[in-house]
This record gives C-alpha cells, sequence and structure tokens, in this order.
C-alpha cells in the first residue's frame, strides 16, 4: 500500500492480527512465547531425562500448540521472523570455536573436503529422484 | 588498534562479532550470493583471524560473546513458525517428501562419515559431520552430544546453505 501511515498498515494485517496492539508489544509477546516453549523444553528434557537438547524439544511443542491452535499469532510471526534473520550471527561465537579444534592432522581436513561436497551432492540428488518418483 | 583487554569486555566481542557478521552479509550481497560467500563462514574467518592477531584466547572471546550464543535457543524454538507455515503445503505431499528426506539424509549420512572413516578421520571429526543434514543449531547439539566438535559441525552445515534467504 504506498503511502500508507505506519498506523493504518499495522491495521491492515492478516485477519487474525490483533490490531490495536503496538508493534513492539506484540514482537515482544512472541519473544515472551519462544522463551515460554524454550523453558517448557528445557524443564521437560531435565525432568525425564531426555538425551534431545530443550530448544529442539521447545520446537516441537511449538509446532504441536500451533498446529492445535489451526494459525499462527501475528506476535510470533514477528518475533520469530526477527530471531531466524539473524540466527547465523547466533551461531557466530559457537562456530568461531573451529580455531581451537584446528589440531586435526591433514588428512582430517582431506576428508573434510572429499566427504562434505561428494556426501551432500549425492544426497541431494538421491532426495530430488525420491522426491519425483513419489510424486507421479 | 583496540587492546585486548577491551576486546575480552562483552561490548568488544560483541561488536566484533556483529561487525564481523555484518561485513560477511554485505560481501554476499556484492557476490551476487555466491554460495562460498557465506556470511556465517566469512564471520567465522574474520572472528578467528582476529583472535589470532590478537592473541586473545577464544574460551574467553566465548565468555564475552555468549549474549549472543544464548539467543540461539529462541531461535531455534522460532523455527517451528516456518515449519507450521510449510506444513498446509507439504501435507498433501506428505509420503514423497518424507521418503525423499529420509532417503536423501540417509544416503549423505552414510556416505560423509563413510568417506571419511576411510580417510581415517579423527573421531571428532566423524562424529561432526554425521548431523551435516539438519539445521545449524541443531547439528551443534547433536554433534556434541556424539562426542564431535559443535563449532565444526556448524561449518560443516552452514558452509552449504544459505540460512538467511528463503526460510520463511
Amino acid at each position: 500500500m504506498p503511502g500508507a501511515s505506519p498506523a493504518t498498515a499495522m491495521v491492515d494485517k492478516p485477519v487474525h492480527a490483533t490490531s490495536t496492539v503496538a508493534e513492539p508489544e506484540r514482537t515482544l509477546s512472541g519473544l515472551f512465547w519462544l522463551l515460554a516453549f524454550l523453558l517448557l523444553g528445557e524443564d521437560l528434557t531435565h525432568r525425564l531425562g531426555w538425551p534431545a537438547p530443550g530448544a529442539m524439544i521447545g520446537m516441537a511443542l511449538l509446532f504441536i500448540a500451533l498446529c492445535l491452535l489451526g494459525r499462527i499469532p501475528d506476535s510470533l510471526v514477528k518475533a520469530s521472523e526477527l530471531l531466524i534473520g539473524l540466527l547465523p550471527l547466533f551461531v557466530v561465537p559457537a562456530g568461531a570455536a573451529v580455531l581451537t579444534q584446528a589440531a586435526w592432522g591433514l588428512n582430517d581436513l582431506a576428508a573434510l573436503a572429499l566427504a562434505v561436497p561428494l556426501s551432500t551432492l549425492t544426497g541431494l540428488l538421491v532426495a530430488g529422484l525420491l522426491a519425483r518418483r513419489g510424486d507421479r | 588498534m583496540i587492546g585486548v583487554a577491551a576486546l575480552e569486555a562483552w561490548p568488544g566481542a560483541l561488536a566484533l562479532t556483529l561487525g564481523a557478521y555484518l561485513a560477511g552479509r554485505v560481501a554476499q550481497r556484492l557476490c551476487k550470493g555466491h554460495v562460498l560467500a557465506n556470511p556465517l563462514l566469512l564471520a567465522v574467518a574474520t572472528v578467528v583471524a582476529v583472535l589470532l592477531a590478537t592473541g586473545l584466547p577464544y574460551a574467553r572471546y566465548f565468555d564475552a560473546a555468549a549474549p549472543l550464543h544464548f539467543l540461539l535457543g529462541p531461535a531455534t524454538v522460532a523455527l517451528a513458525v516456518p515449519l507450521v507455515r510449510h506444513a498446509a503445503g507439504v501435507r498433501s505431499r506428505l509420503s514423497p517428501l518424507l521418503a525423499s528426506i529420509a532417503g536423501g539424509t540417509l544416503v549423505a549420512t552414510v556416505l560423509a562419515i563413510g568417506l571419511a572413516a576411510a580417510m581415517r578421520a579423527a573421531p571428532e571429526v566423524l562424529a561432526s559431520l554425521a548431523p551435516k543434514s539438519v539445521t545449524t543449531p541443531v547439528a551443534m547439539e547433536i554433534a556434541l552430544r556424539l562426542g564431535g566438535l559443535a563449532g565444526l559441525a556448524a561449518v560443516i552445515v552452514a558452509g552449504w546453505r544459505q540460512p538467511p534467504c528463503g526460510w520463511m
């Protein structure tokens, strides 16, 4: 909508959006729910002694909850777009650990250089062939 | 030149990480999204280069950059939203898609580990290769649990993906 003021743009959100809630509040409530499900996931893994990380359990729980709800609240759309858009940034501190792990020999590097591209391309090929066969 | 003392406090570590990642994204845009111009890989390389140049130990950098690392948790949970979004379109073609994903993942994983093992790679490297077909934060957790290296797993997975594009 060219020329629309931010206030009217907000009202014109998809039908399920609560149009009176201000933008930052919406994002904050989305972040709150993400944290709540993360907490739930962490709690479950500790309580039941599951080997899976809490964030993955939280993701599965949120997936189930949203499927049951039958729609995605706008708050969660906002918050997840924000966090997922920056996800690679959050990986950098842990990724930089390759520095401390650089003590491998040359054959480790050669193995990686061969195994990663070859297995990835073969896997993609198999996935594509299977998907096409199943579509028929 | 900023001293090591300032770099290992959180403002320095955060500025370094954010700046390196921003530079990586700009580089990717300038290279018109070339696969090798991966923002995450470029950012990791920049951070590693700065740590080597200043002599700041990785553990101290990581402690200072921990606030960014913590955000991986809620960001992983947030992945449920695009999953649900695509679930509707996926449902009609569920069985071919599941077969495709399972087959592709199995072949890629077995082949990666098999090839690396045949070349006598270290056990940590094999464990870091195992979760190569899942999304980066999940791969890091799995690699750690298998006795692998989270950093290596992140680089292995991310080197072949362009996470910011087309996820939503």
